[in-house]
């Protein structure tokens, strides 16, 4: 389990370092990037990863719960014979 | 079980359950809309369970809607239905201060930014760098290589970055179907409210 995590670690760095066309355009750091170039990045992972969390944060509405519990409804009406289809 | 059996049907609907949260993130950043995003979930939802017969037992839930989700949206967007509806956004939401001297990203502007992307680029953003999708989980979503894949995250990060960083638009943004004077005036609407 903890090996999963540092792996998880490890790949965001990748991807995070990958693009390198900023780091031409303003001078290159030691690591091929500059401070500002990382700090960019920083700001749009962040700013990706936060605005998908958000809304995994936010309560579901209450008309897709009850589109949820209406799904075998449906089914009991005309998917008595479910495999039939197949 | 054996391997290819269905789920019952009340595991099906469990596993549906969790996936929720998650096929109404992918489905906001990638339509830019909430109200549309929840009607997409809903038709996803749907899909799904029309058929859960095909849906193999132990293999990803959330991979397996998104895949329905992304398919139903691009063909909704072929239909021109998604056409500007970002507009109601929070958009004073700040998402992201990393740095003292940094002006704060604010989810309106990330996700304008998001839709002047080609609608691969956005898709390719959204799975790996928002959702923490790997390359080849993104790819399998997307149908497309893993190669490709990592091409369109890259590409899409070095156009946000044009759009974000330095307020200007980049020409990776070509391809999009909206007018980038028209997103840009929007944005840079936006700083000066952000910054008044």
């Amino acid at each position: 389990m903890p090996n999963q995590e540092e792996n998880k670690d490890d790949d965001q760095e990748q991807k995070t370092e990958s693009p390198s066309q900023n780091a031409a355009e303003s001078g290159t750091g030691e690591n091929g990037m500059t401070y500002e170039t990382q700090q960019a990045q920083d700001r749009l992972g962040l700013g990706l990863k936060n605005m998908y969390q958000n809304v995994l944060d936010e309560p579901l509405p209450d008309t897709m719960m009850a589109l949820l519990d209406q799904l075998g409804d449906f089914d009991d009406e005309s998917g008595s014979d479910s495999s039939s289809d197949e | 079980m054996s391997e290819g059996a269905p789920l019952s049907d009340p595991d099906f609907k469990k596993e549906l359950a969790e996936t929720l949260p998650h096929l109404r993130a992918f489905g906001r950043s990638l339509s830019g809309s909430p109200d549309a995003a929840d009607d997409l979930v809903q038709d996803t939802l749907l899909k799904a369970w029309a058929a859960r017969e095909r849906f193999v037992a132990g293999s990803s839930m959330r991979a397996w809607t998104f895949v329905i989700l992304r398919n139903t949206y691009f063909s909704q967007m072929r239909q021109n239905k998604f056409k500007g509806n970002y507009d109601e956004l929070v958009a004073e939401r700040i998402l992201s201060t990393p740095a003292p001297q940094q002006d704060p990203l604010h989810l309106a502007d990330l996700q304008r930014a998001l839709m002047e992307l080609s609608d691969d680029q956005r898709e390719a953003i959204i799975l790996v760098g928002a959702g923490g999708h790997s390359y080849q989980d993104a790819a399998d979503i997307a149908g497309t290589t893993l190669g490709t894949m990592k091409s369109r995250v890259s590409r899409a990060r070095a156009t946000l970055h044009g759009i974000l960083d330095d307020g200007r638009f980049t020409d990776a943004s070509a391809g999009s179907n909206q007018s980038t004077d028209t997103a840009l005036e929007k944005i840079l609407e936006a700083v000066d409210a952000a910054t008044a």
